[in-house]
């Protein structure tokens, strides 16, 4: 118990570190003094303020909620597939995220702007969704071994219409799915944020709810049932929640790999599998992983911008993997 | 363990899944869409002249800046920015597509210049919400350019300075075009690059580049401004020239004849392969007259008119 209670304040305190940093630190070098006075006085250098509230302030925002999305998904399809590879992306969220936001771009639908872009993704990741759960879901139950085919089958088959549609680009239209597919937190704005504010936030709270059940479910299905918990309502639930919150982040920033795979497992390595502290440490973890590295991707090779998933990745496997060796030596 | 829990509150929780989800859904939508709200990118109206503050995105454009004279009032322009040597001075942005807005805002621009394409979707609005006057430019044809250097000119207050270069261009190119006269037009492939081979279609302004300089794109049946095509259709259609562009900051590219199977080619086999800058020819900007010339040399070597015709379409203007 006491270690979790350090363990909240420790990731408190990571997310609120982080955020600092993505805020301070940015391609426009700006003091301290002068994003405390951007941030605080109204009447501060106009330039300065709107790079702050404007572009900084809503990224960090949207980088914490991204990452914690990620994270919170990531917990909730390894718990349901009781499966240590289950990520995200795993059942075909991405890829149909990709090809409606590759669609959008290369069969002429830019004009329909960034706002147009998320929409698009939606579109496409809720289509994914509705295909495996509908293959998925028969006689009253959710089959969660023809739920990873059917979800690795359909992943495949929107890859394989996203390289048709890529191929069949012009030059311009292909440069910009390629950025896409390769994730960026460059294009939010403050309406994306708060949606996906309400959005993740209601989705984790309704996660939390469920954590019991998650715990028992963790003993296998029938355990779970005779421990009273509605094994296909769970399971229905947070497959739900998991691929609506792998899909507003997908949407809203591309394929960003890595955190939800890695830092469910890292949080579980550290903290335990009890769902009722591991899905809001994930929140806090995710989000705090994917501002920094967010924040890194902004500054290392100023004024050029590095994939957030790059970072993500490099610095973050590594650390996994020393993780891993240090809990099994 | 675990108490063994009623059963209800999951089906209620189920139940405010859904009613919650759906309402965030239906929110996220409405709100994203609701983003494309001032959608029109502004253009720079009313006082033009009073520009003062130019941030270039698009390299070419830079070049055409300072061509008319105003290059001087640029405090901003891209990671690729290398021609004219003084645009080296300015103020590196990054990215021209998908820009890193931060540092946009911070050069305090009143003007920026942005390619207009799917890669930069929704980033004009983004500007003019930040308060940031844009002036998208499509910026892919012949035409476009002529069009642009106008474009810029006014939002400049440099007009005369822009119809100077554009009768400039226009006569060198007309040079170009009478000098080579009726000469037999040699077939041409342009090689941008080897593994897949991607060449030129007749949606790139280059086609139209080679037509003036006398030869004849061998793809110019494809719309594609850059298609990706087979080794086999290159033989096929057996070109008499291959067109093989290098740049001067680019690493050394491996040459036709020195390419796997590509001495099935017979231009490769004959020795009709030939070098040009690739700083000059894919910059839409004014040299491409420059880059016209050297391709008719290549094309018409016996053309003595092409020998002895100097042009420089680029020289640093004056604004009025």
């Amino acid at each position: 118990m006491r270690s979790k209670a350090v363990g909240a304040a420790l990731l408190s305190g990571f997310v609120l570190l982080a955020g600092i940093c993505g805020l301070l630190l940015g391609a426009a070098p700006l003091s301290p003094a002068t994003v405390w006075n951007a941030l605080t006085d109204p009447g501060a250098d106009p330039a300065a303020r709107s790079i702050l509230v404007s572009l900084r302030l809503p990224r960090v925002a949207a980088g914490i909620l991204t990452g914690a999305s990620l994270a919170v998904s990531g917990t909730l399809f390894q718990a349901l597939l009781r499966n240590p590879l289950a990520e995200p992306y795993l059942l075909g969220v991405s890829s149909g995220a990709a090809f409606g936001a590759v669609g959008a771009l290369t069969l002429g639908f830019s004009w329909l702007g960034s706002g147009g872009l998320v929409l698009a993704g939606l579109a496409g990741s809720l289509l994914a969704i509705a295909i495996v759960f509908r293959v998925a879901y028969a006689v009253g139950r959710l089959d969660t071994h023809i739920m990873i085919l059917a979800g690795v089958v359909v992943a495949a088959f929107f890859g394989a219409g996203v390289m048709l549609l890529l191929t069949m680009a012009r030059g311009e239209a292909m440069r910009a799915a390629v950025l896409w597919t390769m994730g960026s937190l460059s294009g939010v704005s403050w309406e994306m944020t708060v949606a996906l504010a309400l959005y993740a936030g209601v989705s984790t709270l309704t996660a939390l709810a469920l954590a019991r059940h998650l715990n028992a479910l963790a003993l296998g299905e029938e355990t779970a049932a005779h421990l009273g918990t509605r094994v296909e309502t769970v399971k229905r639930a947070s497959f739900l929640l998991a691929s609506l919150l792998a899909a507003a982040a997908v949407s809203v920033a591309g394929v960003i790999g890595f955190i939800g795979l890695v830092v469910p497992h890292a949080v579980r390595l550290v903290w335990g599998a009890d769902h009722r502290y591991l899905i809001p440490f994930c929140f806090l973890a995710g989000g705090g992983v994917l501002v920094l590295a967010d924040t890194l991707a902004r500054t290392t090779f100023r004024p050029l911008e590095l994939p957030v998933g790059v970072v993500t990745a490099l610095l973050g496997v590594p650390l996994f993997l020393v993780l891993l060796r240090r809990r099994h030596a | 363990m675990h108490k063994r829990n009623p059963s209800v509150p999951v089906s209620r929780t189920a139940r405010i899944v859904a009613a919650c989800v759906l309402s965030a859904l239906v929110l996220m939508a409405v709100l994203a869409s609701g983003m494309r709200g001032s959608a029109e990118p502004s253009a720079p109206t009313g006082q033009e002249a009073g520009v003062r503050r130019i941030v270039s995105l698009i390299p070419a454009a830079t070049e055409i800046l300072f061509a008319i004279g105003a290059g001087d009032r640029l405090v901003g322009r891209t990671h690729w920015d290398i021609y004219p040597a003084a645009a080296r001075a300015i103020p590196d942005v990054g990215d021209g597509v998908r820009p890193t807005l931060e540092l946009v805002v911070a050069r305090q621009p009143d003007l920026v210049i942005l390619y207009a394409g799917a890669g930069n979707a929704g980033v004009s609005e983004r500007l003019s919400d930040l308060g940031v006057t844009t002036l998208p430019l499509h910026h892919d044809t012949l035409d476009d350019l002529d069009r642009n250097i106008l474009a810029l000119g006014e939002a400049t207050g440099c007009q005369a300075a822009a119809l100077r270069l554009q009768n400039r261009m226009r006569e060198g190119l007309t040079l170009v075009r009478e000098s080579v006269g009726s000469r037999q037009r040699p077939r041409v492939y342009y090689d941008v690059w080897a593994d897949p081979p991607i060449t030129i279609g007749r949606g790139s302004y280059l086609d139209a580049l080679i037509r003036t300089a006398g030869g004849q794109n061998i793809f110019h049946d494809l719309a594609d401004p850059s298609p990706q095509v087979s080794l086999e259709a290159i033989v096929a259609r057996a070109p008499d020239v291959i067109l093989y562009p290098v740049s001067r900051q680019e690493a050394e590219r491996v040459a036709p004849a020195e390419r796997t199977g590509w001495m099935t080619v017979p231009a490769v086999a004959s020795g009709g392969v030939h070098r040009i800058d690739g700083d000059l020819a894919h910059r839409l900007g004014p040299r491409i007259v420059e880059a016209a010339l050297e391709i008719a040399r290549v094309l018409h070597p016996d053309a003595s008119g092409l020998r002895e015709l100097e042009i420089a379409t680029f020289e640093k203007g004056t604004c009025r």
